[in-house]
């Protein structure tokens, strides 16, 4: 990459270690998760840069979306501040440095002891099918049947989860027409 | 198939929100025009509307609300206006784009995901309950229309074989693909307005939480939010055109004339239509969306996916 | 001409009114909203977006403290009329229209204003200052931590109507609202969207007694009713129609009135997607509650808009219609309400046309 490039990457980087680093000491719950969403964006912005263009933008997608989302489950269930109040997002500190250091020490060997290719080929022609054969190779029919059982096993889950179940909605025998619903949904299921 | 399209210097971003500008202009004249049709209002009283609406916001002092999270708050309301214009790059103007990607399609439905977190941001930010129930509300009926969205997406894709922008305007120079994907375009159509949070989608913004998420807007904040607001209407509008209606096809005029002209037939199209359909509640139209929207689209995939491998 | 000269006789033609009706001031309000409709102005929502206050009427003391916090809110430039009676529309919102042009004026309201905003009463604020934030201790250090940042204290927490708990935020609906009945208060506690408890209260109980009104005016009442319930849920085009209809009750247009009231059924009987938003939500869920308020203990809001635009024909035709007791009503919207998202709570308190109820009321009390 050019001088430029480089430049720009390591701002993306910068900004990604920042802002991750602000979801802990920003005084607000919303706040905490758009900052962990400006990380993530400064990420996907980099896989953009490393010529991933689909990838790159798919992790930007998802992510401030998934962040939207996350905004409203940390400011229902965590019943903390989402006021602008001086808060502490650290719990159990002396534990939590302890595993923060050592995952810290355990990648950081991994890194600086792997065997990285010498020299810097050229990237290959086609650099995103590359990246999949790497990734996924002769495994991509299962990764192809993992996406819809992983959203059959979280529909599963939220509906195991519900207060009222199938028996409260239809009736002991589940021969109700009408679903017993303080609001009706839109289709009548 | 080659692209189509051209890229030109980043100068011409200026042309581009220009443009912006004046689409956003024609739809709030439109729209202001079906709003006040009994009254017989003199036509330069209607074409000149969002220039008052303009000089009144400009006139109008700002103003927040205790403990308002000012930052997330401005952030929210200038985001839309931003997302509308990062959505222009990859929009073809008949020959010409700012920003030829190789996953252009998926940098839009990026771009209308951001309007996820401003809508929110907006309605979170003033401390309003009723600004904080419109931005709840955005997020349950975007829950609902994003995933048929994505899937209606994927079938112009499909059927060019890239997800580039210029490849498939290049895709349709046989048939457009309105014709034979219909359904992608109605489901595509059904997200551009939920995502411009307009028509049967302005819950977030209905008349029975005083204005929802715009409760707490004034002055300029307000005039950014709506006018940002407008430009994703009209964004979503122009993208229609080169992934469904051929980009700049057509005969005798040059291709950006054409552009202009189909982009500008389902910007109104979307706003009377808007105006037609009443509000569409939350918990409603989460069901149709998951339940019928998303195999329609689909399925629609999969008629557009057979049509391809047996060419 | 400096530019604010300039941006201010651009911005009047454009001005926003918000309009509060006081219990008496039906007929001030519907001139105003003619008024405000053939100068091209627009009625909004919420005191952020108005440039004119404008109540109608003659406010009781209560709703003249929250006319007066309302007024708080609006940002400047700024003017506040009072339209009393129906004849005073017109030369009002012109009186108006000539001191939102007086730049310095409002320069110098904005100077004598307060810059920030003060967090002092809020059990009345009605547009807002929620509270939020709910206490889990735990391990969690928060020491030395303000617990009421802005003078609101944080929000507890309750189990909503899912069994999920939520933060508990207090409510007002109320008397400021679009499409409310006037003078009408409803204190919810909000779980979410969901209301879980709510009180309603009237303001100034000893309204004044109202004249006289005629089976005409009551049937204008009505379509004003209709038009509420039709722009609440969103189908603008029919509550123009319902509006236009109301104008020409009260007009004395006597000719083109029954048709155009068939033509309203007719385009409400045809919209299937109003039929589907509208005709799903029960009105009463609770049988017991259903006799006293005269609603079947099916009907959806759907079947009370029905209702409602039978009984204007009805109304037309001279037949005699039952007065409706609107204590009764008013009692019964807490019941009625709880449970229900904020959406549907709006749709069901406005198909019970309370605001034409009580002008019933006060034509056979006074």
């Amino acid at each position: 990459m050019t001088l430029i490039g480089d430049i720009v990457f390591w701002l993306f980087g910068a900004v990604a270690v920042l802002s991750g680093a602000a979801v802990f000491w920003v005084n607000s719950m919303a706040r905490a998760t758009y900052a962990l969403a400006i990380s993530f964006v400064a990420v996907g912005l980099q896989v953009l840069m490393l010529d991933q263009a689909y990838l790159g933008i798919i992790v930007i997608l998802m992510m401030v979306m998934e962040m939207a989302v996350m905004a409203v489950y940390m400011i229902m269930f965590m019943g903390m501040n989402p006021a602008l109040m001086p808060m502490s997002m650290v719990h159990d500190k002396r534990l939590s440095l302890s595993i923060a250091i050592v995952t810290f020490v355990l990648l950081a060997a991994g890194i600086l002891l792997t065997a990285w290719p010498s020299g810097s080929p050229p990237p290959a022609e086609d650099v995103t099918v590359a990246l999949g054969e790497a990734l996924m190779g002769s495994k991509m029919l299962a990764m192809v049947v993992l996406s819809p059982v992983m959203v059959a096993t979280i529909v599963a889950g939220v509906s195991l989860s519900l207060n009222r179940g199938r028996y409260d909605r239809y009736g002991e025998d589940l021969r109700r027409r009408n679903a017993d619903d303080p609001q009706p949904g839109g289709v009548g299921r | 198939m080659g692209s189509a399209v051209i890229e030109v210097t980043p100068g011409w971003a200026i042309a581009a929100a220009a443009m912006l500008g004046g689409l956003v202009y024609l739809a709030a004249v439109f729209n202001g025009m079906l709003a006040s049709r009994t009254v017989g209002r003199s036509p330069v009283a209607t074409l000149l509307r969002p220039v008052y609406e303009t000089a009144r916001l400009l006139r109008q002092r700002r103003r927040s609300t205790v403990a308002a999270d000012a930052l997330l708050w401005r952030i929210g309301g200038a985001g839309m206006l931003v997302a509308a214009l990062l959505k222009l790059t990859v929009i073809p103007f008949g020959h010409w784009t700012l920003f030829d990607f190789d996953a252009g399609l998926v940098w839009f439905n990026a771009m209308d995901v951001l309007v996820w977190a401003m809508i929110w941001l907006v309605g979170w930010g003033g401390n309003s309950a009723h600004a904080l129930v419109g931005g709840y509300r955005f997020l349950a009926l975007a829950v609902a229309y994003e995933l048929p969205l994505m899937f209606a997406l994927i079938a112009p894709a499909i059927a060019a074989e890239s997800l580039n922008v210029g490849t498939i305007i290049a895709a349709q120079s046989g048939l457009w693909f309105v014709v034979w994907m219909p359904f992608a375009f109605l489901i595509f159509s059904v997200g551009v307005l939920g995502f411009s949070v307009w028509g049967p989608f302005a819950s977030a913004l209905g008349p029975d939480i005083a204005g929802g998420a715009g409760a707490e807007l004034s002055g300029v904040d307000r005039l950014v939010f709506f006018a940002g607001r407008y430009g994703v209407l009209a964004a979503g509008a122009a993208f229609a055109v080169p992934l469904f209606f051929g980009g700049g096809s057509g005969p005798m005029l040059p291709a950006w004339m054409w552009f202009l002209a189909k982009t500008v037939l389902v910007l109104t199209a979307l706003i009377w239509v808007g105006r037609k359909l009443p509000l569409f509640r939350p918990d409603q139209f989460m069901e149709v969306g998951w339940v019928l929207l998303i195999p329609a689209g689909i399925l629609q995939d999969l008629v557009v996916a057979l049509v391809v491998t047996n060419q | 001409m400096g530019v604010t000269h300039v941006l201010a006789r651009l911005a009047v033609h454009a001005t926003h009114v918000l309009l509060v009706e006081a219990p008496d001031g039906w007929r001030a309000r519907v001139a105003a909203e003619q008024a405000i409709a053939e100068r091209g102005w627009r009625i909004c929502l919420a005191p952020a977006d108005a440039d004119v206050l404008v109540l109608c009427g003659t406010p009781g003391q209560e709703l003249t403290v929250a006319v007066d916090q309302v007024w708080e809110q609006l940002p400047g430039p700024r003017v506040r009329v009072d339209i009393p009676s129906p004849q005073d529309a017109v030369s009002r919102l012109e009186e108006a229209r000539r001191r939102l042009m007086a730049v310095d004026a409002h320069a110098e309201d904005a100077r004598t204003r307060a810059q920030t905003p003060r967090g002092a009463e809020h059990a009345d604020m009605d547009m807002g200052d929620m509270h939020h934030g709910d206490m889990h201790h735990g391990d969690m250090d928060m020491g030395g931590m303000d617990m009421a940042p802005g003078g609101i204290p944080l929000a507890g927490g309750a189990d909503d109507r899912d069994g999920l708990e939520m933060d508990e935020l207090t409510v007002q609906l109320g008397p400021v609202l679009p499409y409310w009945p006037p003078g009408v208060v409803l204190h919810c506690t909000l779980n979410g969207d969901v209301l879980t408890r709510a009180e309603v209260r009237v303001l100034d109980a000893a309204a004044p007694a109202a004249v006289n009104t005629g089976t005409r005016e009551a049937a204008a009442r009505r379509c004003d009713d209709v038009a509420a319930l039709l722009a609440l849920a969103g189908a603008s085009d029919l509550a123009a129609d319902a509006r236009r209809l109301r104008n020409a009750l009260l007009a004395d247009d006597s000719a083109r009135n029954a048709s155009d009231l068939d033509r309203l059924e007719r385009r409400i009987h045809r919209a299937p997607l109003l039929r589907w938003s509208l005709g799903r939500v029960r009105v009463v869920r609770d049988p017991a509650l259903a006799d006293g308020l005269s609603v079947g203990p099916g009907e959806s809001v759907f079947d009370r808009l029905l209702a409602m635009v039978s009984t204007i024909r009805d109304m037309l035709n001279d037949s005699v219609n039952g007065k409706r007791d609107v204590a009764q009503l008013v009692a019964a919207v807490p019941g009625l309400v709880t449970g229900l998202d904020l959406a549907v709570a709006r749709l069901v308190v406005a198909s019970l046309g309370i605001p034409s109820a009580a002008a019933a009321a006060r034509v056979t009390d006074g």
